[in-house]
């Protein structure tokens, strides 16, 4: 246990300094001519997530979770005492694999703990408006998956594999589908309440 | 009781204290193999090889606009993906374990804009 909490801080030590080098680095630094010659798209703030955060909160968490969200607090710099206090399961019975648990950070934003990734909304909020997602992740025991945390403002989600439609599942402002894993190619295009669309393509091949 | 010489017991506690660093160093490894890096569609790169490696974390930013993504696999000597990558838009953990392999990192192929790497990172 020791040299587990001493590893994470050693990480989080670690991951300060190299974001503070990251941070120093991108304001000093001459980026490419090419990067520079795009202009830049604002990310937006995430919007509301209203089913998430009325969930209860876990009064015991399951070790493998608990340790999950050790990791996660690290990575993203938030306190893990009070991550692990405000542990939600936003998603269960999802079939091949374990449940999916959120919880916030101390700057509001929502994390995800899952069996393939750990994950945070970003501080500065998204391109993709109100949606950030992890998709792949299968192996020869189990499927590739789709997890994404959206607002409340989205009001579907389509996605396609391989030219094939796969059903997702939408619900505590989780979405969930599950694929094969040896797919190649992957796009889901996100509905807003107002209408508008968004359409994000992604190789799944490697 | 067990009596020790000086000399016995002087040896007896640097045998304890290599021990404890050689496991020690056996059982937590650790790697920064990507820092500070603009990646373009498919570049990437790959931890060394160790194992039992438990998570692959990536930090980065879409700091030219866009939704490029980042993608992690773990791969065999070969280079043969272990799994099947997992691709996120922001920073995040693959939290998958292999046995034996390297971690892998590197811009989604269908990226439109460049990122910016802060790190990969893996462990064991």
């Amino acid at each position: 246990m020791r040299m587990t909490n001493l590893r994470l801080a050693a990480m989080a030590l670690a991951t300060a300094c190299v974001l503070g080098i990251g941070a120093a680095t991108a304001s000093g630094r001459s980026a490419t001519k090419d990067a520079n010659s795009i202009a830049a798209t604002p990310n937006q703030p995430f919007g509301p997530t209203a089913a998430l955060d009325h969930l209860p909160t876990l009064g015991v968490v399951p070790a493998e979770v608990a340790s999950s969200v050790q990791r996660l607090a690290a990575f993203d710099a938030t306190d893990a005492t009070v991550a692990s206090h405000n542990v939600r399961l936003v998603r269960g019975g999802l079939g091949s694999r374990d449940g999916i648990y959120a919880f916030k950070d101390n700057r509001g934003n929502v994390c995800v703990v899952e069996a393939v990734s750990l994950f945070c909304n970003p501080d500065g909020g998204t391109s993709t408006p109100g949606i950030n997602w992890g998709i792949g992740g299968g192996d020869a025991q189990n499927p590739s998956r789709f997890v994404a945390i959206y607002s409340d403002d989205v009001a579907g989600i389509a996605l396609t594999v391989d030219g094939n439609s796969v059903p997702v599942s939408m619900r505590n402002n989780i979405a969930y589908a599950e694929f094969p894993a040896a797919s190649q190619q992957s796009q889901f295009t996100v509905t807003y309440i107002d209408g508008s669309q968004r359409t994000i393509n992604t190789d799944l091949a490697g | 009781m067990l009596h020790l010489s000086r000399r016995s017991a002087v040896a007896l506690c640097v045998v304890i204290v290599l021990a404890g660093v050689f496991t020690g160093a056996a059982l937590a490894w650790s790697q920064y193999y990507v820092q500070n890096a603009t990646y373009w569609a498919n570049d990437g790169n790959r931890s060394g090889y160790n194992s039992n490696l438990a998570g692959n974390a990536l930090s980065f930013t879409n700091s030219w606009g866009g939704s490029p993504q980042m993608c992690s696999d773990y791969v065999d000597t070969n280079g043969q993906s272990l799994n099947s990558p997992v691709c996120h838009p922001y920073g995040w953990i693959d939290n998958r374990n292999v046995s034996y392999g390297a971690a892998h990192c590197w811009a989604d192929s269908g990226n439109q804009y460049p990122l910016y790497v802060n790190y990969c990172y893996t462990n064991n």
